[in-house]
């Protein structure tokens, strides 16, 4: 009798072990990849075309379980002081205290609190977006847009796109209609294993 | 950047109004020869018109209390703080050697909280320092320069220099990707025109004491703030014409030179005021001009 419920836990402690041992391993831990990663904004000037800019390779740590994507999370820091349109003066200006304030508020974060799945390879992701040392949560639909593996690394794709108001965030220099309040956001982020 | 109407009125024309309005109020300048002395207004006029120009031209309210905020909304904390100093600096009338002490806690106060973000990321603690002490050592030359200037030319002597100035530094902070500091340096500008106006109608009023530091102060802390916070990278030149617009306010003692100093009082403006113009006018020209010349492209190799 006592042989048999000693039996009994053992079975069912293993199975316990095993089991969060699945769960954890099926949760991948990536690092984004700042070389094949993208951030492209644009945003309505004068009311009549879009200007668009480039932050270069974003940072930071994504945790992806396709699995249990609630389980999945997203860190990543996009330093401000990469912008590009390409115009000098232009960059100058939005760098400036008049519009980012790179100076004082080097990165622009995004942390996930909490992830829901929406499809197959979408996820509908909240977080937190700190820009201008302003922080506002927002909601943003992912796409895992597919995964490789080169040179002994997984890679794995995401890409999100959304639109965000500058105001919210303090970059209110030039108000509508000489640049739209609205600005687009496209994010590409490959991270590796 | 674009100036609307809004900005136009309470960024510029609002400040100037409360100015010229406060000066002739606070000195009952209708009166003629009997004037009250209404010095202890300069300061609070100053602070209370770049307070309200502030807003309008950040196009954002600074949060109150303060809190861990964009540098630039020290600007307007110190501008109230300022006036309130510099209302009881002209009360209270303190001795010379006090009020310099106490012009010199405060401008290390205003440095220190500006370069404090960058501190030790960008700047280290000992060039920090420096900086402040570089600073300081600024705004006590040119607040002495001020005092004795109002002494030796009163009337509408000193706001037209530190105008002139101001509009320099004006066109200059714009030259330095920094359009809205350049625009609070052109209400400072406006408003000591507007101070000038009523000086020259009634010459006993003056900007004098509390009113020359809270204009002191608050051009030199835009002034800081762009310098550090400008993602410019200053060449030689620029840096050179920092110093002479930095130094130009000195230019007025010409007036005091011998052969000058017994002119006629036209002459000796003249003499204060031209070569201060021909200063800040080629600064703010050539500074201008390399601003409008720079390269559109980016160029990809010498970023």
């Amino acid at each position: 009798m006592t042989r048999n419920v000693l039996a009994s836990w053992a079975v069912l402690i293993t199975a316990a072990v095993l089991a969060t041992a699945a769960s954890s391993a099926s949760a991948d831990d990536l690092k984004v990849d700042p070389m094949h990663s993208f951030v492209v904004f644009s945003v309505h000037h004068l009311g009549a075309g879009y200007v668009y800019g480039t932050f270069a390779g974003p940072s930071g740590q994504i945790t992806y379980d396709p699995a249990n994507p609630e389980a999945s999370s997203f860190d990543v820091q996009v330093d401000v002081d990469s912008l590009d349109t390409r115009n000098k003066n232009r960059d100058k200006d939005l760098k400036g205290p008049d519009f980012f304030n790179v100076k004082q508020f080097p990165n622009m974060t995004f942390k996930s609190t909490s992830v829901k799945k929406s499809g197959d390879t979408t996820m509908d992701v909240t977080g937190d977006l700190t820009l201008k040392g302003v922080t506002k949560s927002i909601t943003v639909s992912m796409e895992m847009t597919g995964s490789g593996n080169a040179m002994g690394h997984q890679h794995t794709g995401f890409q999100t796109t959304f639109t965000i108001k500058r105001s919210d965030f303090g970059v209110s220099a030039d108000p509508p209609p000489v640049i739209g309040d609205e600005v687009r956001i496209i994010v590409a982020l490959e991270a590796l294993k | 950047m674009q100036l609307t109407a809004a900005m136009a009125f309470f960024g510029f024309a609002l400040p100037a109004i409360l100015v010229a309005a406060g000066l002739i109020l606070a000195w009952r300048a209708w009166r003629g020869a009997s004037l009250c002395n209404g010095r202890w207004i300069a300061g609070p006029l100053i602070a209370a018109g770049l307070a309200v120009a502030f807003p309008a031209i950040e196009q954002t309210h600074p949060p109150w209390p303060p809190g861990n905020g964009n540098a630039v909304f020290l600007i307007f904390y110190f501008a109230i703080a300022l006036g309130v100093l510099a209302f009881l600096q002209d009360l209270l009338r303190p001795s010379w050697w006090l009020a310099a002490l106490l012009l010199i806690l405060i401008c290390r106060l205003f440095m220190r909280s500006i370069l404090a973000p960058q501190v030790p990321r960008l700047i280290s603690d000992f060039d920090a320092e420096t900086w402040i002490d570089a600073a300081t050592a600024v705004a006590l030359v040119s607040w002495l320069a001020m005092q004795q200037l109002a002494r030796s030319a009163p009337g509408p002597t000193v706001p037209l220099v530190l105008g002139i100035v101001c509009a320099g530094w004006a066109v200059v902070l714009v030259t330095w990707h920094i359009i809205r500091s350049g625009e609070l340096a052109g209400t400072l500008a406006i408003m000591c025109a507007a101070a000038a106006a009523i000086s020259i109608w009634r010459r006993r009023i003056t900007l004098a004491g509390g009113g020359a530091s809270a204009i002191v102060l608050l051009l030199l802390g835009l002034v800081a703030h762009a310098y550090f916070y400008s993602d410019d990278t200053f060449s030689p030149a620029q840096q050179v014409r920092t110093v002479i617009l930095l130094a130009a306010p000195l230019l007025a003692f010409a007036g005091d030179l011998p052969g000058i100093r017994n002119a006629r009082p036209g002459w000796r403006l003249a003499a204060r005021l031209v070569p201060l113009l021909v200063a800040v006018g080629v600064v703010a020209g050539l500074s201008a001009a390399e601003y409008a010349g720079a390269p559109a492209i980016n160029q990809p190799a010498d970023e």
